[in-house]
This record gives C-alpha cells, sequence and structure tokens, in this order.
C-alpha cells in the first residue's frame, strides 16, 4: 500500500486571517473604528494620568485650608473656585480621582476575581455545589449594593477599604452568574470533554480550556462596573460613609458642595460632571469591548 | 487469540446501563474483547448499538446517568474498572495509555488556545515536560502526522486549519504522550473520503512503525476491510460476531454481519446486485430480553431462537452468537453457487455475443 505523507498544497489549511481576532492587536483596531470609543479612551487616558501625577499636576495642597479665601467663584488662582474651608477645589478633584479609580479599579478586581471563581466552579461542578452557591447569589443579589454598604459600613465604619469590601461583595453576584452561564455553555463542548478524555484534571481543565473561553463577557462586564463601582461609592461617600473626611473623594465632594448649590455651584457640579464624564467613558468602552469581543455581533455593530 | 502475544486490552464481560426513569438501557450488554498491541481492531455496527460507549466505559468516562455495572477492563494487566473514575492513575491511562481520536475535528479543538500549545499541554500533564520541550514535542508531532511547516503552524489557531488538518492535530494529541492503544471513535466519519483515506492510511502507517494497538470504531465497513486486522461486529449492545478481517468479509456467519454485507454495494460485484435492506429497527435497549437480540429481525430465527437465552459467541477465533449458525452458513454457500452460476452463464452469453456471426452494417 502506498504511504501518504505526500502532504501538497492541496491539503494544506486554508487560513482565514478575518474571521476571528488573532491577538489584542486587531481588537484594538475594531474598537478605534469608531469615534465615541476613541474619545473615552483619551478621556480615561488622561483621568489615568491626572490621577498619577496628582502630586504635580494639583496646583494646590488638597487639604490646605484657607479661610481667607472661602467658598470663592472661579478664577485665575482656583480656576474651579475654593469650597469652605478655602481649599481649590480643582486640586481636590485632581487627587479625588485617585481614589475614584482605585475603588473602581479595586472593587471590579474583587468583584471579579470572586465572582469568576464561584462562576466556574458553579458551572462546571453544578449538582449541589451550584444549587448551593446560586442560592447564596440570589440572597446576595436581593440585597441592593448601596444598602449593602451602608449596612457594612455601620457594621464596620467607614473608610475606602471598607467600601471597596462593600461595593466588591455587592458587585459579585453579577460576575458570578455571567460567568457560570458562560461556564455552562462552555462546559458541553468537546475540546472540554477531549481535555478529561487526554487525562487533564479537572482543576487544570478549568483553568487551561474553560476560562479562556469564558473570559471576553468577564472582561466586558468589569469595564462597565468599574463606572457604577464609581458612582456608588460617590453615593456611599455623599452619605457619608466613604473615605475618612480630610481625604478628596468625588462623592464626598459633591456631598458637601451641595449646601452652598445656589451660591458657588462650581463647588459640587465640578465634581459631579468629573463622575458623569469618567462613568460615561467607561461605559462606552465596556460597550465597546463588548460588540467587538462578542462573535455573535460581529459584522453588525461596526 | 494469538498466546505468545499478551493483549494490550482485554475487556471481558463488560456492562454499561444507564439508569433512567423507567428502567436500566443496557447501552453494553456483556461484551468480551481484547486487543493486541500492534494490533488494529475495528467495532462495527449501526447507530446506537454500543460501540462508542463501549470505549468510554473502558476509560471509566460513560456520562451519567450511565454506569459501568460489571465487568473486568484489564489494560496492560491493570484492572482500570478497579481506579476511581478521576483518581490519578486513571487519569495517567486517559492520554497517556491511551490516546484518543473524537469524532468532530470541528469542535474539539480549544478555539482560543494555538494547535501547538494544546498538544503540549496533554505532554506536560503526562509526561511532565518543561514547555519548551513540550513544544519541541508537539513540533515534531505535527511533523509526523504530516502537517507542513510544523514548526510555524503550531502557532496558528484552530480556526485556521480545515477540518482534515484539523484531524491531524487531533491525532497528534493521541500520539503525545506514545501510548499503547489508541481509540479512533468514528475519527473520520465527518471528512471527506479522499481526506479519510488519506488520515487513515496515516495512521496506520503511524501505528505500524510505533506497534500500537488502534480500535477503529465506524460504521463504514469500507473502511474495516481495508485497514483492520480483526472485527468485532456489535449488535444492540452485544459483540455478535468476531473474527479476521477476511473471515468476517468471506466467510460471515451471523445472520446480522450477512444482513450488513448485503445491504454494503460493491464495486468489484459484477452483477447488478439488489442492495437488501435489514426489515425491521434496533430492538428498545430499554429492559432488553434474554434472548438473540437480532432474533425479530432474523430471516432464520426459529422456534429455539425465541425460547433460549441469549446466545454466547462460541469462541475461537472466527465467532459468532447465534444458535443457527448453520442455516445461515447455508444460505451463504446457496448464494455463492448461485452467483458462480450467474458468472458463468454471463461469460458464456459474452463469449456467444463475441461469436455469434452477424454483419457488420
Amino acid at each position: 500500500m502506498s504511504k501518504i505523507p505526500n502532504v501538497g498544497p492541496v491539503t494544506r489549511a486554508i487560513t482565514r486571517p478575518n474571521s476571528k481576532p488573532k491577538a489584542s492587536q486587531s481588537v484594538l483596531r475594531a474598537l478605534l473604528r469608531r469615534k465615541v470609543v476613541v474619545v473615552a479612551i483619551v478621556v480615561l487616558a488622561i483621568i489615568v494620568v491626572t490621577a498619577a501625577f496628582a502630586p504635580l499636576l494639583a496646583p494646590y495642597d488638597p487639604n490646605e485650608q484657607d479661610p481667607a479665601a472661602s467658598l470663592q467663584g472661579a478664577s485665575a488662582a482656583h480656576w474651579l473656585g475654593t469650597d469652605l474651608l478655602g481649599r481649590d477645589v480643582l486640586s481636590r478633584i485632581i487627587f479625588g480621582a485617585r481614589i475614584s479609580l482605585l475603588v473602581g479599579a479595586a472593587v471590579v478586581v474583587l468583584a471579579g476575581l470572586l465572582g469568576v471563581t464561584i462562576g466556574i466552579i458553579s458551572g462546571y461542578v453544578g449538582g449541589v455545589v451550584d444549587a448551593a452557591f446560586m442560592r447564596a447569589i440570589d440572597a446576595l443579589m436581593a440585597i441592593p449594593v448601596v444598602i449593602f454598604g451602608l449596612a457594612l459600613g455601620a457594621a464596620l465604619g467607614g473608610g475606602i477599604g471598607n467600601v471597596i469590601l462593600a461595593l466588591g461583595i455587592g458587585t459579585l453576584p453579577v460576575f458570578a452568574r455571567v460567568m457560570r452561564g458562560q461556564v455552562l455553555g462552555v462546559r458541553e463542548m468537546d475540546y472540554i470533554k477531549a481535555g478529561t478524555v487526554l487525562g487533564i484534571g479537572p482543576f487544570r481543565n478549568m483553568l487551561v480550556h474553560v476560562l479562556p473561553n469564558c473570559i471576553s463577557p468577564i472582561i466586558v462586564l468589569m469595564t462597565m462596573n468599574i463606572g457604577a463601582a464609581i458612582l456608588t461609592e460617590s453615593g456611599l461617600s455623599f452619605l457619608g460613609l466613604g473615605v475618612a473626611p480630610p481625604m478628596a473623594s468625588w462623592g464626598s465632594m459633591v456631598s458637601d458642595g451641595y449646601r452652598f448649590i445656589t451660591m458657588q455651584p462650581l463647588i459640587s457640579f465640578a465634581p459631579g460632571i468629573a463622575i458623569v464624564v469618567t462613568v460615561l467613558a467607561f461605559n462606552i468602552l465596556g460597550d465597546a469591548l463588548r460588540d467587538v469581543l462578542d462573535p455573535r455581533l460581529k459584522g453588525v455593530l461596526r | 487469540m494469538t498466546a505468545a502475544t499478551k493483549p494490550v486490552l482485554a475487556v471481558r464481560d463488560l456492562r454499561t446501563y444507564f439508569r433512567t426513569r423507567t428502567g436500566d438501557v443496557k447501552a453494553v450488554d456483556g461484551v468480551s474483547y481484547h486487543v493486541n498491541p500492534g494490533e488494529i481492531v475495528a467495532f462495527v455496527g449501526e447507530s446506537g448499538c454500543g460501540k462508542s460507549v463501549t470505549q468510554y466505559s473502558t476509560l471509566q468516562l460513560v456520562p451519567p446517568p450511565g454506569e459501568v455495572v460489571g465487568g473486568e477492563v484489564l489494560f496492560e494487566g491493570l484492572n482500570l474498572l478497579d481506579l476511581k473514575p478521576y483518581s490519578p492513575q486513571m487519569r495517567a491511562v486517559r492520554g497517556g495509555g491511551i490516546g484518543v481520536v473524537f469524532q468532530e475535528p470541528m469542535t474539539s479543538l480549544n478555539p482560543v488556545m494555538t494547535v501547538g500549545k494544546q498538544i503540549a499541554e496533554s505532554i506536560r500533564v503526562h509526561l511532565k515536560l518543561s514547555r519548551a520541550d513540550a513544544m519541541s514535542r508537539s513540533i515534531d508531532l505535527l511533523t509526523r502526522v504530516g502537517i507542513p511547516d510544523a514548526a510555524q503552524r503550531a502557532r496558528a489557531y484552530p480556526h485556521e486549519f480545515s477540518g482534515g488538518m484539523r484531524q491531524r492535530v487531533m491525532i497528534a494529541m493521541a500520539l503525545a504522550c506514545d501510548p499503547r492503544l489508541i481509540i479512533a471513535d468514528e475519527a473520520t466519519t465527518a471528512l471527506d473520503v479522499t481526506t479519510e483515506a488519506q488520515l487513515l492510511e496515516m495512521i496506520r502507517d503511524v501505528v505500524r512503525e510505533t506497534e500500537t494497538a488502534l480500535i477503529l470504531v465506524t460504521h463504514n465497513l469500507g473502511i474495516v476491510a481495508r485497514y483492520a486486522d480483526r472485527v468485532y461486529v456489535m449488535y444492540a449492545g452485544d459483540i455478535v460476531e468476531s473474527g479476521t478481517t477476511s473471515e468476517i468479509f468471506e466467510n460471515p456467519k451471523h445472520p446480522y454481519t450477512l444482513g450488513l454485507l448485503s445491504a454494503m454495494p460493491r464495486i468489484d460485484d459484477p452483477h447488478e446486485r439488489q442492495l437488501e435492506p435489514i426489515p425491521g429497527v434496533p430492538p428498545n435497549l430499554l429492559d432488553k430480553p434474554d434472548r438473540c437480540p437480532f432474533m425479530p429481525r432474523c430471516p432464520f430465527a426459529t422456534a429455539t431462537c425465541e425460547t433460549s437465552p441469549k446466545p454466547l459467541l462460541e469462541g475461537g477465533e472466527h465467532s459468532a452468537a447465534c444458535y443457527e449458525v448453520d442455516r445461515s452458513q447455508s444460505l451463504l454457500r446457496a448464494q455463492r453457487e448461485l452467483r458462480e452460476q450467474r458468472a458463468e452463464l454471463a461469460a458464456r452469453s459474452v463469449v456467444n455475443d463475441l461469436t455469434a456471426p452477424g454483419g457488420m452494417p
């Protein structure tokens, strides 16, 4: 019988370079196709740079009080005016970006890690484990995040660590559910079974085969939840549970300023606008990421 | 059975039932077989006859509610059914001692991982090689299964491969850890015939070269005839006939095998033979009665068949599980005689035509 290994060009695999994004590069290219997204990315970059170089960029010490310069309007010396204690609003917004970004990122990372872990175990193992986890998640979901934050704040006290913890746990159910749903679908794929048949253990299978196939909606969810977390942190700070008083956070600044809203609207408007712009930018980025990463929407939304 | 070589895999009285609400479905109902080193053994039968479930039972990977309820699976002398399904020893057998090639090359590869890494994955798990060593080994494997430019193709993703190429990758994965046995579960069914032939010949060459045993699960008798050394014919969860490929094809004993062969067109058949379907449908495996499963469809069935318990393989090199082997054999002889007579007649008429006087216009 003749030997085959005569593998000519006929049997060579057909490459279709555009059928799926091969590397992160092509994802980026697809993202940058829409102008709104470019704007959002630029805005976020500016905010991140501002937060990183806050001490260099801020014209004043954000906590320095100057009773003589209390409640001033916008001027050359104080671009966005000063608050009741005479602190420079612009400097406080610049430093507040650190808190907002930190809280946003930390909450999403915490919720993502916990949620993904719970979701993947729940979906992969199934049965009683799944039921137990999901009922717990349902219970957690029944409590609004702000109420949960308030309760935890009341129990453990305020402070940024507790805010992150409260928001992280409060946001976790979304991640766990999305992840579980993804895993339930991926688990039945032939390549997961192939992994088992080829002797790859359940943990390695989860990590190597299941996780990478479920992660793209999670990335989207994270981006979108950064905005939500910043917003909720602002809300909690507004209610007095956020960062400790002298420190600046956008939410607490809105809270401090609203009493003077008729006299000096800038004091609360300026940080408020910062919140809106940041959250909006994150949401636009999240939406765009979803469109790019979700193969079902490919070719529909460009 | 050759006494000189010890079989790689020896299965005795394997039973796998699916425990459903309405009762036990006996998907594998007391199956015994063996596979010798370097041997190519085919499992044939129609859909749902238990050929695949048998293979997954030996690996202890029957999906619930399926359950291996009895029997013995000796792989290199070790009874696999004694091991816990997810114990490290069992995992070492899967992919290490026994490689598996699946039916669906399009979906059996992880879409977000390069093929090189996927092959390396199994190598790293079983042979405990470093990342770099595993990768160079997977490139070697890709070359061996006939993928051109393997070093570069190893960095490609599954969607960049055609179906046949992906199946080559799957074969490379099955071969990755020098298994002693490869199970190809309908491995080439999804491919076109040309690719199928190329792949099977490649697998055969590799298997012959490395003295690896191969189980071919298929419903394609053409493949069996061409590549297998020995054949097990399965019907409704039982092995109804076993023997060497030539014996099975030239001298089928079991009425079911006979039926299968008469339902298959043959290109070397000089006469326009009618293909004969086997009437009826396979029995419901739920609450299967203890009698010959083929009896209701069998043209040779007698009163004995209806009342006696399930016939067992008579044993020996070529054996069938049937009470009425003589009857089917005599039919076969009659058919053969008829065919010979016809051939003779046909030959004579051709000669007549040629020698007949007739003027060309």
